[in-house]
């Protein structure tokens, strides 16, 4: 065994680091992270996509069904058929049509309706990076 | 103290005249608004509709002669756990007295009152109550009574 150990290294030249080494350490790490965020902004992206192309039309469908046999539509179609009538009795109109407004059709089809739209917003504003993580992942010409 | 004071709210006038921080606040206040009216005018329909529903089933037997679900059957309630609507009944007539009896949504009947001052249209035309036959399909837009009963300003045939 070596007695000099302690000293083995104490001669030996420390190697100089290469010039802008720092900047590409950051500069990568800062990649990495972007790509990390584009991952995570690429798989919300296609989760909302789905959930909310499968939710519009079922939802919609809820929505025209509940209208047809809650009474809605036959209060507003009244209501639209005669317009000084509609005038005078504003009131009870109103009231018979809120009270007949289907609420959990309106709620499933508001609720998936915003999420449409959020997710178009998304791929509006972010298009260039979904774009780019398709092409750099999946070879998406 | 007097000037630690004076520059507190120097800074607090300073954020509130920030055009962003203004926008929000107004867009919380008007957001919070908006959901009180709406939270409002629910529980005011729905008390309405709970009020209508439970006077319905106290006066059932009497404007029907006799129990919902037959005299052997359960003591009279609001029709499948939900509120009947109070303001306005569509479906078909099922029999013209004085008043008229109507099938309404889940087949519930409901009494609609007729009077002088009720508007019967069908179509463009206005119409009699003598016109209206058993079997029409109607909308009836009124008011509810005490007795659990709707009285109609306008009946519209289909």
């Amino acid at each position: 065994m070596r007695q000099d150990y302690q000293t083995l290294f104490n001669n030996l030249n420390s190697p100089e680091l290469p010039e802008g080494i720092f900047d590409k350490i950051i500069r990568a790490i800062y990649r990495e992270q972007e790509l990390h965020q584009t991952k995570k902004i690429f798989f919300s992206f296609v989760a909302m996509l789905v959930v909310s192309l499968a939710a519009l039309p079922f939802s919609l469908l809820m929505l025209i069904n509940q209208i047809k046999t809650s009474g809605t539509y036959y209060f507003i179609s009244a209501a639209l058929s005669d317009f000084s009538t509609f005038v005078n009795l504003w009131r009870n109109f109103s009231l018979a049509i809120l009270e007949s407004l289907p609420i959990i059709g309106l709620v499933v089809f508001i609720i998936s309706l915003g999420l449409a739209v959020f997710t178009l917003k998304l791929f509006l504003y972010k298009k260039r990076m979904l774009f780019g993580y398709l092409k750099r992942n999946f070879n998406f010409a | 103290m007097d000037e630690n004071e004076n520059n507190k709210e120097n800074k607090i006038m300073k954020l509130a005249m920030k055009p962003d921080i203004l926008k929000k606040i107004i867009i919380g206040l008007v957001s919070i608004i908006i959901i009180i009216l709406i939270f409002g005018a629910g529980i005011f329909i729905g008390e309405t509709k709970a009020r209508f529903s439970y006077r319905w089933a106290e006066n059932y037997q009497r404007n029907f002669a006799g129990p919902r679900g037959g005299f052997l059957g359960r003591f009279p309630a609001s029709p499948d756990g939900d509120f009947i609507e109070s303001h306005g009944v569509f479906g078909q007539i099922i029999k013209i007295n004085s008043d008229l009896v109507i099938k309404g949504q889940n087949n519930i009947e409901r009494i609609v009152l007729i009077s002088t001052s009720t508007v019967i249209q069908k179509a463009r035309q206005t119409i009699t109550k003598d016109d209206l036959k058993v079997d029409d399909n109607v909308t009836v837009i009124g008011s509810p009574n005490d007795q659990g009963q709707i009285e109609a300003k306008l009946i519209r045939v289909f």
